[in-house]
């Protein structure tokens, strides 16, 4: 679905006087494959390179070193963009700033309306996608009236009324309250459990990566570490040396799982562990 | 303080008026605005304020909703008042205050002016009551379409109008954010001297300015992502189409158009 | 008792069709130098009270006295107060708008009347306080990393030596180095330097490892407050109001309602654990 082969992006750093004080490698020889239907998390502290990975997804930027495939399509290749655009959709951290019209539906329809998609289909494809992200009932409120939550939920819907077969979210849950994060991972998960699509989601909340299929790490301008999320929990110091700690329950299961309880590694909530630990204390007899 | 004025806002109604096209909406406030100015009668204005009031009526606004959004305006309107009632000269005295004399063209002067002033209000008020933002940028840029042909970027103009309608609010409460948080920092908008007061407002419209390019910029990325490539090849979720209501409208918008014409042509009363 | 909050009644766009209650019959006293937490739901109240305990919204019936005198009265000096109480908002660095980092720091102890020696002397310490280096100073601080604006940011605040300072969610959107960072600030700040600290969280691994003491807000209501480990035992009532509690302390909970004897003085995810294994190799 996806390619990438040593991909290296360098920008200038300027000055006040727009002289450049430095060129910046943000990636460095990046190589990999999602495969269609993929859950990929992608992480690693601000600053990792990883936001700049998300852009070349959906050509956005495209690589100064390097080749970037989506579906076939070298993203270099500016004849291709329109098409790598409507193949992977993109979902931006702030909320605000990616929703086009004041009303639900009509930002919804932005995207089908700039590919020409015929009226009756437009709508077809809007009750759909507000229907897939449970915001419906809100389709001819104004998004300045809706919670941050509601708002990266609509923008999910603007992506997917394109129809495509993978969307990338640059770290969709940054500027949310809890419940809202939720939201929005549940939303996501469903989109790639139930539809089938390509996710490709940037974060650095640990426990958002737990439905995943793999995860990339990510450090200076490099993926240091790939594998499923128990995997990458099993390695906390590692972890730790690029800036990333482990969640609770995770931090939890790693200290009892040292300690010779048997916690299988794909433990990730608490209720799980909690049953896990009183199946323990059954077989110790007590 | 700002939400309080209603002007330009929205007013979710489930009326005819509402319904129509917006070409006609928008063809119908600018012949009634046109017909307040050249004659100032008494016939010409009861049949305006009759076809205002029957407008309100069939649009379901209520009269109090309508009346508020004057409020704004309301110092503008005595102003108005005031002047045309003490500055207009003649000889034709009906009373005398003082050294101020208030004369019979003064008097009818103020009256017409004042009802001008509210109906140029109203009606335009109208048009922006019973027509969503979206709709009316629709139909100005459907309207003005064939201004295309000598390069005028329409679409563009439309688009651009239609952002600033979602982002104005969000600005607005951005602002009122950042006064408060300068305000912690010991901030004064109201005290102080000249340069310290344009120290304090500079406080303001930095971080505005900083937060509307980082929006422009990420807004841009965002529309470059949903595929947008100008107005060429552009389909629509709610295209403007005519139907038989519409062509109604536009029949009794000329139609009242032209009664005003005839009746400002005869002075019955004769003033 | 620095600071008492009494039967404090706030409403948004009163008199209007979207008037909404947003604080509802509130008290409080906060002492000199306790580290309070403040939790609740989006909307429940939080950011109107903080605004409210900084002078910068008026109330419709009650009132705050800070150090014994009443802010809303007419005499008060409210400009004093946002010296004294700094108020950090979320995502503070929107407010920077100076050409040079010290520059804007200095924009707040300037506007209290500090003299210029002071305001030279107080700005250069708070950066050093929030780890800003002598490299940064004459930078512009919009060439600044997330985690630096931010703790520019806080800097300006407390440049003006305040005796309480109050953050609202100061780790949103930062990573994982950004937020340790800022935590283990506010945290010196109220251990080494007494200043009183009001901390609006949402994450509630922070706030129980950190508050000496933590009040829920839901409604415009103070719906409970008390020590963490007071107010995080009750769960299943913290879940009415949408509030989870932390994942360690939770786990230890289950555990009790499932009829382990394991011990409830528990705040963080490494102590849960400890417990648990002391428990379970007590037992086998």
């Amino acid at each position: 679905m996806i390619k990438a082969r040593n991909v290296a992006f360098e920008y200038n750093r300027r000055d006040n006087n727009n002289n450049v004080v430095s060129i910046e490698r943000a990636l460095d020889g990046v190589d990999f494959d999602i495969k269609p239907g993929e859950f990929i998390s992608i992480i690693g502290h601000n600053g990792s390179g990883k936001s700049t990975l998300a852009k070349h997804l959906n050509a956005l930027i495209t690589p100064t070193e390097g080749t970037v495939w989506v579906d076939s399509l070298d993203t270099s290749d500016e004849l291709n963009t329109l098409k790598i655009r409507q193949t992977t959709g993109m979902v931006f951290q702030n909320p605000d700033n990616q929703i086009i019209a004041d009303v639900v539906e009509e930002d919804v329809a932005f995207g089908p309306e700039n590919m020409g998609v015929p009226t009756e289909e437009i709508w077809e494809r809007v009750n759909k996608s507000l229907m897939t992200v449970d915001m419906l009932e809100r389709r001819s409120d104004s998004p300045n009236h809706l919670s941050g939550g509601q708002k990266q939920r609509v923008a999910i819907a603007g992506v997917l009324s394109m129809r495509p077969r993978c969307i990338v979210l640059d770290e969709p849950t940054a500027m949310l309250d809890p419940a809202g994060r939720r939201d929005v991972i549940d939303a996501v998960t469903k989109l790639n459990k139930k539809e089938g699509i390509n996710i490709i989601l940037i974060t650095h909340y640990m426990e958002e990566i737990i439905h995943s299929d793999r995860v990339f790490v990510m450090n200076k301008g490099k993926i240091v570490m790939e594998g499923s999320p128990s995997y990458i929990f099993e390695r906390a110091p590692e972890l730790e040396e690029y800036g990333l700690g482990l969640p609770a329950v995770t931090r939890i299961a790693h200290i009892l799982r040292n300690g010779n309880i048997n916690i299988p590694a794909d433990v990730f909530s608490p209720d799980e562990l909690v049953s896990c630990i009183l199946e323990n204390l059954r077989q110790y007899g007590c | 303080m700002l939400k309080e004025v209603t002007i330009g806002k929205y007013y979710p109604a489930q009326s005819v008026i509402h319904k129509l096209d917006p070409r006609v909406k928008l063809a119908g406030t600018i012949l009634f605005i046109i017909s307040l100015f050249p004659y100032s009668t008494a016939e010409v204005y009861l049949i305006a304020s009759l076809y205002l009031a029957l407008m309100i009526k069939i649009s379901r606004i209520p009269v109090g909703y309508m009346l508020k959004g004057l409020r704004p305006v309301i110092i503008l309107i005595i102003f108005t008042a005031v002047f045309s009632l003490f500055l207009t000269p003649g000889i034709d005295v009906v009373f005398t205050i003082g050294s101020v004399h208030i004369t019979r063209s003064g008097l009818k002067k103020a009256v017409f002016m004042v009802l001008r002033l509210i109906y140029l209000i109203m009606g335009s008020s109208l048009l922006t009551y019973t027509t969503t933002p979206n709709q009316l940028t629709d139909g100005i840029e459907k309207a003005l379409k064939p201004l295309n042909r000598i390069k005028i970027p329409v679409h563009e103009f439309a688009l651009m109008m239609s952002l600033s309608m979602r982002f104005i609010p969000i600005l607005m409460e951005e602002a009122e954010k950042i006064t408060k948080a300068q305000s912690a920092r010991g901030a004064d908008f109201e005290q102080g001297g000249f340069v310290k007061k344009a120290k304090n407002i500079i406080s303001i419209i930095v971080p505005l300015l900083v937060s509307a390019t980082k929006r422009a910029g990420d807004l841009a990325l965002a529309m470059d992502a949903r595929c947008y490539h100008g107005g060429s090849n552009r389909t629509k979720l709610k295209p403007l189409k005519y139907s038989f209501r519409d062509f109604a409208g536009y029949v009794i918008v000329i139609f009242y158009f032209a009664l005003i014409i005839a009746s400002g042509q005869v002075d019955f009363i004769g003033y | 008792m620095q600071i008492i909050v009494d039967h404090l009644n706030y409403t948004y766009s009163k008199g209007l069709v979207y008037e909404r209650k947003a604080l509802d019959d509130i008290n409080l006293v906060i002492n000199r130098g306790e580290y309070v937490c403040i939790i609740g739901h989006t909307g429940s109240g939080k950011s109107t009270l903080i605004q409210l305990l900084d002078g910068l919204l008026k109330p419709d019936s009650g009132t705050i006295y800070f150090d014994g005198k009443d802010i809303f009265d007419g005499d008060y000096q409210l400009k004093n107060l946002c010296g004294r109480v700094g108020l950090v908002f979320q995502y503070p660095e929107y407010q920077l708008f100076e050409t040079s980092v010290i520059e804007d720091v200095k924009f707040g102890p300037r506007n209290i009347g500090m003299s210029s020696l002071d305001t030279d002397v107080a700005s250069y310490e708070a950066l050093k306080m929030v780890g800003i280096g002598d490299e940064l100073l004459d930078v512009s601080p919009l060439e600044l990393s997330g985690g630096e604006k931010r703790r520019v940011a806080i800097a300006g605040i407390l440049a003006m030596k305040p005796e309480v300072i109050i953050l609202d969610e100061p780790t949103a959107g930062l990573d994982t180095k950004g937020r340790n960072d800022i935590l283990e600030l506010v945290n010196r700040l109220n251990r080494e330097n007494n200043i009183t600290v009001i901390l609006v969280s949402h994450n509630m691994e922070d706030v129980a490892k950190y508050a000496d003491r933590v009040v829920v807000m839901a409604e415009g209501k103070i719906y409970s407050d008390g020590t963490p480990k007071e107010v995080f035992a009750d769960y299943r009532s913290l879940r009415e109001v949408g509030l989870d509690i932390p994942e360690g302390m939770y786990i230890i909970e289950r555990l009790r309602e499932a009829g382990i004897p394991v011990r409830t003085d528990i705040m963080t995810a490494e102590e849960a654990a400890a417990e648990i294994l002391r428990f379970i190799s007590e037992e086998s």
